[in-house]
C-alpha cells in the first residue's frame, strides 16, 4: 500500500488533471510546467527555522501573509511546499540572560518540541506532523504540509541514549550532529552508539555543519542514508557551511541526500547563483542525492537571492532548472523523490536492525 | 474466622480489586543496580536476591496497578536532571516492552480498567520532584506527553518553586510559578502528588487545584510524626478535592520508635565523621554495630492499618489508598517485606472490621477514580486555556 500511496498517478484525480506538456519555447510556459509539476512533486524542504523566530517573536498568525516572517502558510502554499523539516536547533545555548547558563539544552529542546507541536495544533488544516514516509505521502494527498521534528542538536543528548529515545517518541525524526561533545574532531565510541540507535529507531543523521572528517565517520557508521539538510557547494563558493566534492561524493556513495540552501552568503545573491549550485551539487553528488533545504524561517529583511526571499519562490527556481535543461524526472526527485527515498530508506534500515537486537543503554 | 482464612478470604478481594500501588522505585534500583541492563535482573522470575519488586511476587501480592516511580536524586538538577528522567520513563518503556503478558503500558483511568479485565498489570509512570522538569513548562508537557501522570512536586530537597518537608523552607509553601505549575498539571490531566513537599505547600496545591490530587507515599502525622506524613487538616482537605492519601509503608516514617531509632543511628553516623547517608564499608560497619546494640524496630502491618484506620476517619474511606514504596527503601515492615505482602495488609483490614466495600475503594476504585477525574477536569480546563509559557523569575543574584 504505501508504494501505491507513494505514486502520484494512482491517487485518482491528480493524473488527468495534469495540463497538456507546453510547447517548447516561452518564459511564461517554464512556470507554467514548473506549477504543474510542483502540484505532482511538491517541495519536501529540509530546513526551515520559524519555530525557533516564533518563539522570539510570537505574535505572528502564519495564517495570513504577515511581513515579519518569511515564512506563512500561504507563501508555502503558492511556493508548492508538501512537507518540511521543521529545525529544532536554537542559535546558542547559554548566552547572555540564560539563567543556568548552559544547564538548559536538554529542556531547550523539549520547549522546541512543545513549540512546534504547538504550531501543528493550531494549523491543523495546514501543517500535519508527520513520522514516517508514509505519513508523508498521506499528508500530499490531503493536501496537508507534512510536517517532520528537527533536526535536534547532537549535543541536547547529553551522555544519554535514553534522551534520544525520548525525543524520537516525542516524535522527532532528524539529528544533527554538528557540535556535540561525540562530533568533534572525530566520533567517538559514544558517537557510534549514538549513529547505531539513531538508525534503529529511523532517526536521519543531518550532517549539515560537520567537519569534513566527522561527516565521512558518521557516514560509514551509519547503515541509513545520511542527509545535508542546507548546504551549497564548496567548489562554487568556499564558505564553511558548504560541501565540498569529496563529501558530496561521499552522500552520492551513501546515496544521501545533499539539500541546497537560499543564502545570499553561502550561494550567492541570486536565483540563477541558486540554480548553479543545484546544477554543480547534481552532477557531482548524482540527480539521486540532489535536494532543497532553502532555510526559511527568519525575520527579514535577511540577505536572501533575489527571486527566492521567501517560501513562494521554489516554481521560478524550478522553471530555470527547465530552462537549464533538467528533465523533468530528475526534478520530480529534486523536489520530493529523493527526500522520499531517503525517509523510506532509514526506515528499511530501522526494521533490519530491530530484528537484530535489543537497544543500547 | 482464621487468621488463614482471612487471608485466604484477602486474597479473593484481590482477585476482584487488586492494588493500585502508588509509588514503587524499580526503575531507579535497576539503573541503580544494572545501569538498566534488564537482562541481569530479569523480573519474569525471583529476584527476592535484588528487589522487593517481580513479576511473580506482584502477582502474589494482588497487585492490578503500579506508579512505577521515574524518580532521579533530588541533587541533580539542570539537564542532568531532565535527561535522567528521560532514562527512567524509556527504562519504564523497555520493562513493558519486555513483560508484555503482564505489564501493559496505562495513560488513562480507562487503560486502568482495561488492564484489569485482561489481567495485566497497568503499568502508570510518576516523577518525583519538581527538579525533574528544569523550571520549564514545556519540558512539564513533555513528560506528560511521554506518559507520566502524576508529579510530586519537590523531593527531599526545596526548589526554586516549592518548599520540601525535609529541608528548609525557602517560599513558604508553593511561589507563583509553582502554582502556575498546579495549574498546567491541571490542564494537561497530570495528577500533583503532595507526597514529598512541606505542609505549606500541601495547602497552597490543595488551594490552587482543580482537579483531584494525591499522596503517593505517604501516612498520617498524627499517627506518627514524622514531616514525610500529613498532617490532620490536609487530610480532612481531601473530601472536597477528590484526592487521594496512599498510606505507605516506609518503617522511619510510619513507627515512632523507627524514627527514634533512625535518629539516633544518623546521629552515631555523624558523630563518626559520617554523612547519615553514608554507605561505605567503613559507614556501614559502623551502622551494624548500632543495630547489633540496640535492635531496629519493627514495622508490621497493623502499624500500617493503624495509620489506615487514622487516614479513613479523618478523609473519609473516598480517600485512601496505598503507596508502598518497595525498591526505595531499605527497610520494609514484617509481613509487607516485599510486593508480595499486601494480602497481609487487607487480612489485618478484615480482623478490624472494614467491610469489603470498603476495602475494594481502598485498594482499587478510589486511585482509578482520581486519576479518571483529573482527565474530565483536564478536558474542561483545556477547552479554554491555552498552553502556559510561564517563566520562572529568578531573582538576580549578583
Amino acid at each position: 500500500m504505501a508504494d501505491l500511496q507513494d505514486e502520484p498517478h494512482s491517487v485518482g484525480i491528480g493524473a488527468e488533471d495534469l495540463p497538456a506538456p507546453a510547447g517548447p519555447g516561452t518564459q511564461a510556459s517554464t512556470l507554467e510546467r514548473a506549477a504543474a509539476l510542483l502540484s505532482v512533486h511538491p517541495v519536501a524542504d529540509g530546513c526551515n527555522t520559524l519555530v525557533w523566530t516564533l518563539r522570539q517573536s510570537p505574535y505572528h498568525d502564519i495564517e495570513t501573509p504577515d511581513a515579519g516572517v518569511d515564512t506563512d502558510i500561504p507563501r508555502l502554499r503558492a511556493g508548492g511546499v508538501g512537507a518540511q523539516f521543521w529545525s529544532l536547533l536554537v542559535p546558542s545555548q547559554g548566552g547572555p540572560g540564560e539563567g543556568a547558563a548552559g544547564d538548559r539544552v536538554v529542556s531547550e529542546t523539549l520547549e522546541q518540541i512543545d513549540a512546534a507541536l504547538t504550531l501543528m495544533r493550531r494549523y491543523p488544516d495546514s501543517l500535519c506532523l508527520a513520522l514516517s514516509a508514509d505519513d508523508m505521502a498521506d499528508a500530499r494527498n490531503r493536501g496537508r504540509i507534512a510536517s517532520f521534528l528537527g533536526p535536534v542538536p547532537g549535543r541536547t543528548l547529553t551522555d544519554s541514549l535514553g534522551a534520544l529515545r525520548a525525543f524520537h517518541a516525542l516524535g522527532v525524526r532528524i539529528l544533527a550532529p554538528a557540535g556535540a561533545p561525540w562530533a568533534q574532531e572525530t566520533l567517538t565510541a559514544f558517537g557510534h552508539e549514538v549513529v547505531q540507535e539513531a538508525n534503529r529507531l529511523a532517526i536521519l543523521l543531518d550532517l549539515t555543519g560537520c567537519e569534513p572528517a566527522v561527516a565521512h565517520r558518521v557516514a560509514s557508521a551509519s547503515k541509513a542514508p545520511v542527509i545535508i539538510s542546507n548546504t551549497g557547494a564548496a567548489a562554487l563558493n568556499p564558505h564553511p557551511g558548504n560541501a565540498t566534492d569529496e563529501v558530496l561524493a561521499l552522500l552520492r556513495e551513501a546515496k544521501g541526500l545533499a539539500m541546497v540552501t537560499f543564502d545570499t552568503a553561502r550561494t550567492g545573491d541570486s536565483l540563477h547563483a541558486v540554480a548553479d549550485h543545484l546544477d554543480h551539487v547534481r552532477a557531482v553528488a548524482g540527480p539521486d542525492c540532489v535536494g532543497l533545504g532553502a532555510a526559511f524561517g527568519t525575520e527579514p529583511p535577511g540577505p536572501r537571492p533575489t527571486g527566492l526571499t521567501d517560501p513562494s519562490g521554489y516554481p521560478r527556481l524550478i522553471a530555470e532548472l527547465l530552462d537549464r535543461g533538467w528533465p523533468e524526472s530528475d526534478l520530480a526527485l529534486l523536489t520530493w523523490g529523493n527526500a522520499l527515498r531517503v525517509i523510506r530508506d532509514t526506515e528499511f534500515t530501522a526494521r533490519r536492525r530491530l530484528q537484530s537486537g535489543p537497544a543500547g543503554v | 474466622m482464621s487468621a488463614a482464612q482471612r487471608l485466604a478470604e484477602a486474597r479473593e478481594l484481590l482477585a476482584e480489586h487488586p492494588v493500585v500501588d502508588g509509588h514503587n522505585d524499580l526503575p531507579w534500583a535497576l539503573r541503580q543496580q544494572v545501569r538498566y541492563d534488564l537482562a541481569q535482573r530479569d523480573i519474569a522470575g525471583d529476584q527476592s536476591a535484588h528487589l522487593h519488586t517481580d513479576i511473580p511476587r506482584l502477582r502474589a501480592g494482588g497487585v492490578g496497578a503500579q506508579f512505577w516511580s521515574v524518580y532521579v536524586r533530588s541533587d541533580y538538577a539542570g539537564d542532568e536532571a531532565v535527561s535522567a528522567t528521560l532514562e527512567q520513563i524509556d527504562a519504564v518503556a523497555q520493562l513493558i516492552d519486555r513483560y508484555p503478558g503482564d505489564l501493559v503500558r496505562a495513560l488513562t483511568a480507562d487503560d486502568m480498567e482495561q488492564a484489569r479485565a485482561d489481567g495485566r498489570i497497568a503499568s502508570l509512570m510518576g516523577a518525583e520532584g519538581g527538579h525533574s522538569i528544569n523550571n520549564s513548562l514545556a519540558t512539564l508537557r513533555a513528560l506528560h506527553l511521554l506518559g507520566v501522570r502524576y508529579m510530586t512536586l519537590t523531593h527531599n530537597d526545596t526548589i526554586d518553586w516549592a518548599d520540601s518537608a525535609t529541608d528548609e523552607p525557602r517560599h513558604g509553601g508553593l511561589t507563583d510559578f509553582g502554582r502556575e505549575v498546579v495549574r498546567e498539571m491541571n490542564r494537561v490531566g497530570m495528577l500533583v502528588d503532595l507526597s514529598h513537599v512541606a505542609a505549606t505547600t500541601m495547602r497552597d496545591a490543595l488551594a490552587v487545584s482543580v482537579a483531584p490530587v494525591v499522596f503517593s507515599h505517604s501516612s498520617a502525622r498524627a499517627v506518627c510524626d514524622h514531616p514525610r506524613n500529613i498532617p490532620d487538616d490536609v487530610l480532612a482537605l481531601l473530601p472536597a478535592n477528590g484526592g487521594v492519601a496512599m498510606a505507605t509503608f516506609v518503617p522511619k516514617f510510619i513507627l515512632p520508635a523507627a524514627v527514634e531509632w533512625t535518629l539516633a543511628a544518623d546521629e552515631n553516623l555523624r558523630t563518626h565523621g559520617f554523612h547519615h547517608l553514608d554507605t561505605t564499608p567503613e559507614a556501614m560497619a559502623l551502622h551494624r554495630a548500632f543495630e547489633a546494640e540496640r535492635p531496629r524496630p519493627v514495622a508490621t502491618a497493623a502499624t500500617v492499618a493503624d495509620h489506615l484506620d487514622h487516614m479513613r476517619e479523618v478523609a473519609g474511606v473516598d480517600h485512601i489508598g496505598i503507596g508502598g514504596d518497595y525498591d526505595g527503601t531499605a527497610f520494609t515492615p514484617s509481613g509487607l517485606d516485599d510486593v508480595a505482602g499486601y494480602p497481609n495488609l487487607v487480612a489485618e483490614l478484615l480482623a478490624r472490621g472494614w467491610s469489603t466495600a470498603d476495602l475494594a475503594k481502598l485498594t482499587w476504585s478510589n486511585a482509578v477514580r482520581a486519576l479518571r477525574d483529573a482527565e474530565a477536569v483536564a478536558r474542561e480546563v483545556s477547552a479554554t486555556r491555552g498552553p502556559s509559557n510561564a517563566v520562572l523569575q529568578v531573582p538576580s543574584s549578583k
